[in-house]
């Protein structure tokens, strides 16, 4: 035990100057003051190199581009192609390199953001046929939704897992029923492929689902 | 073993102070507190896992991890079974990850002492106090058998799981439209950062009857006494001059259980907000203690601590936030929490008085609690009592400890023995 003259307290940690004022402590007795805590191991906190060279590199070669753009070609902003490769890639990268993230999550995310890249570049590539609306699209989530179709028959997993990401995927297949009903679509079957593929897949959640896959459904989806 | 598939069914939806937690949880603000209970003799760690196994069984709600759904996060039962393990790392360091499925509560030792650390989501201080005991309660009595008496106490609080897991939010509350009462913005302490996220603890241990009789002397209750001066200490050491106008709130968890009936594990308080403007009134103690303790009897009302929770209650209720996708409600979630953190300037919290059925009591040396720091609440004080002993910890995240220091030495020169710890060494580099 030490004492604190200034503070007038005494002070039962291995310590030289008070903890409080700073002032040097007088020893009390002989008995050595214990620990309160175990001298922490904190580390250095994580520093990612590779990330942080593939950071810079996109940085450079965004800020490059939009000036060639803006300098030769103004009127065609073909930067924002490169800007949208660059976010598609830190989210494909912030999404599969997450400990604990789910493969389900995965076909989701990508299916979302690969959809927005289609069409980012049939509008600028200026196609003319509308192949985003009519071609990519549709078939873009009927991949996503086979996707999880054939993981969860192949790995064996519990439908129950799967389940929000399956249902919100399968949903994402009915997007191209809202295009046809704007007037977006002019080749009517990829579309309807999606379509029914997706409404198949939710049927046959319901359908099969067993007790358990129907508490599940509802903590997914509790509001 | 566990049937997995049957113990996943069990599932509970997060209450409504829980609801916070998840989205604002990181590194720094890791919403984890502390309980620690100091023995007199050095901690077993094989008789602390069987302890620990056989309260987890009485308490099965602890034995949840969380999950996400599309619009909330909710907790799960699970099979994973909790492991006392040697204490390591900073004190109240983060527990929840949100793509990890882990158990949301951990157990150590160091030397005497026992903690138990729990993410705030899952419980709240009197909740995580009664999980303690009953570890206690099976330590003791595997450790000192022959000296307990043939037949054994009980513990007072050990509820039936059903009523642990209950959500008394959802149970008392009443609707209330009003506007957010959390408008005006409060001093925010400023001060130099700690590195690495780690953490400054103080804790002022001293005795009970005399910290009984000092408030008494003054006509007021201990909670209100350390409350004022919590405020005084700030203005003192810690407020800059042109900061004046400010006004120095603190916030005040009250334990709801006292006022409603419940026996629920789960969160089940509120917090008051109690601010002085020294603008306007007088800086000295006598001046902030009446107007505390006036703000305080005000404030305990069941009427006007159900109006506190209907409020956020309803804000939960609302069709606008139940369909709002849990990835949007992360970051309103964010924002409404640094709001609502700005309005107040720091946190005392008094968990009042421990107690433990009379024969284990000669094994005990004291309780003690920890409340992590955040970087907008910089300065934390958690007060329980057990015995003649109270403990005052304090945490924070800052290098400076002047208002420590005017805390402290307040309380000292009324005559009280006050004992003194902190962590790190003498060769530590934030001392």
């Amino acid at each position: 035990m030490k004492y604190c003259k200034k503070c007038n307290v005494s002070v039962n940690s291995p310590v030289l100057r008070c903890p409080l004022c700073y002032a040097t402590l007088i020893p009390r007795g002989n008995s050595p003051e214990p620990l309160a805590y175990p001298v922490s191991s904190q580390g250095a906190l994580r520093y990612n190199m590779v990330l942080r060279i593939l950071l810079f590199l996109s940085l450079s070669v965004n800020t490059i581009c939009i000036t060639i753009n803006l300098l030769t070609a103004p009127g065609r902003l073909w930067f924002l192609i490169v800007l949208a490769s660059s976010v598609y890639m830190w989210i494909t990268i912030g999404t599969s390199l997450r400990k604990g993230r789910k493969l389900g999550f995965s076909v989701l995310s990508q299916g979302i953001c690969l959809s927005g890249m289609v069409m980012l570049l049939d509008y600028f590539l200026e196609t003319h046929n509308n192949w985003a609306f009519n071609y990519a699209l549709p078939l873009l989530f009927l991949c996503a939704t086979l996707c999880i179709s054939i993981i969860v028959i192949v790995k064996h997993i519990a439908i129950r897992d799967f389940i929000l990401y399956f249902v919100l995927t399968a949903l994402l297949g009915f997007i191209p029923l809202i295009l046809i009903a704007l007037g977006l679509v002019t080749v009517l079957w990829p579309s309807l492929v999606s379509i029914i593929y997706s409404g198949l897949a939710l049927a046959s959640i319901f359908i099969f689902a067993d007790h358990a896959t129907k508490i599940e459904l509802k903590k997914r989806f509790h509001i | 073993m566990k049937n997995s598939e049957k113990t996943r069914d069990i599932w509970y939806q997060l209450d409504n102070a829980a609801n916070l937690f998840p989205s604002i949880s990181g590194n720094s603000n890791t919403n984890v507190f502390r309980l620690t209970c100091a023995l007199r003799e050095p901690v077993d760690p094989g008789r602390l896992q069987a302890a620990l196994e056989a309260a987890i069984d009485s308490f099965p709600y602890f034995e949840v991890v969380m999950r996400r759904g599309l619009f909330w996060f909710y907790l799960e039962r699970t099979n994973l079974r909790p492991v006392a393990e040697p204490e390591s790392g900073r004190p109240c360091g983060r527990i929840f990850y949100k793509h990890i499925k882990e158990l949301l509560f951990r157990v150590t030792y160091f030397q005497n002492n026992i903690n138990l650390e729990v993410f705030h989501a899952i419980s709240d201080g009197t909740g995580a106090f009664d999980f303690l005991r009953a570890i206690l309660y099976s330590y003791l009595v595997s450790a000192h058998r022959d000296s307990l008496p043939e037949e054994l106490p009980i513990l007072d609080r050990e509820p039936p799981p059903v009523q642990q897991a209950e959500d008394s939010f959802n149970r008392y509350y009443t609707p209330d439209k009003t506007k957010s009462p959390f408008k005006q913005r409060a001093f925010t302490i400023g001060g130099t950062l700690l590195p690495n996220e780690s953490i400054r603890i103080i804790t002022a241990t001293l005795p009970t009857s005399q910290m009984l009789a000092l408030a008494k002397s003054k006509g007021v209750t201990i909670t209100a006494y350390l409350t004022s001066l919590m405020i005084l200490s700030v203005y003192q050491e810690l407020m800059p001059k042109r900061a004046i106008e400010r006004t120095v709130s603190v916030t005040v968890p009250v334990d709801l259980r006292g006022h409603f009936t419940s026996e629920t594990s789960r969160n089940f308080f509120s917090v008051m907000d109690i601010g002085y403007n020294f603008s306007k009134g007088g800086d000295s103690f006598e001046e902030v203690l009446a107007h505390v303790t006036r703000k305080l009897q005000e404030k305990t009302n069941p009427q006007v601590l159900a109006r506190a929770f209907g409020y956020t209650m309803s804000v939960q209720k609302n069709p606008f936030s139940r369909f709002t996708p849990l990835v949007l409600k992360n970051h309103i979630l964010k924002a409404a929490y640094v709001k609502r953190e700005r309005a107040t300037t720091c946190a005392p919290s008094n968990l009042g008085r421990i107690t433990m059925p009379e024969p284990f009591v000669p094994y005990i040396d004291h309780f003690s609690c920890l409340l992590n720091p955040t970087h907008l609440h910089r300065w934390k004080a958690c007060i329980c009592s057990f015995e003649d002993a109270l403990v005052i910890s304090f945490t924070s995240c800052i290098a400076e400890t002047r208002a420590h220091k005017a805390f402290i030495r307040h309380l000292s020169a009324q005559g009280l023995d006050i004992c003194v710890t902190c962590n790190g060494g003498a060769d530590d580099e934030i001392l």
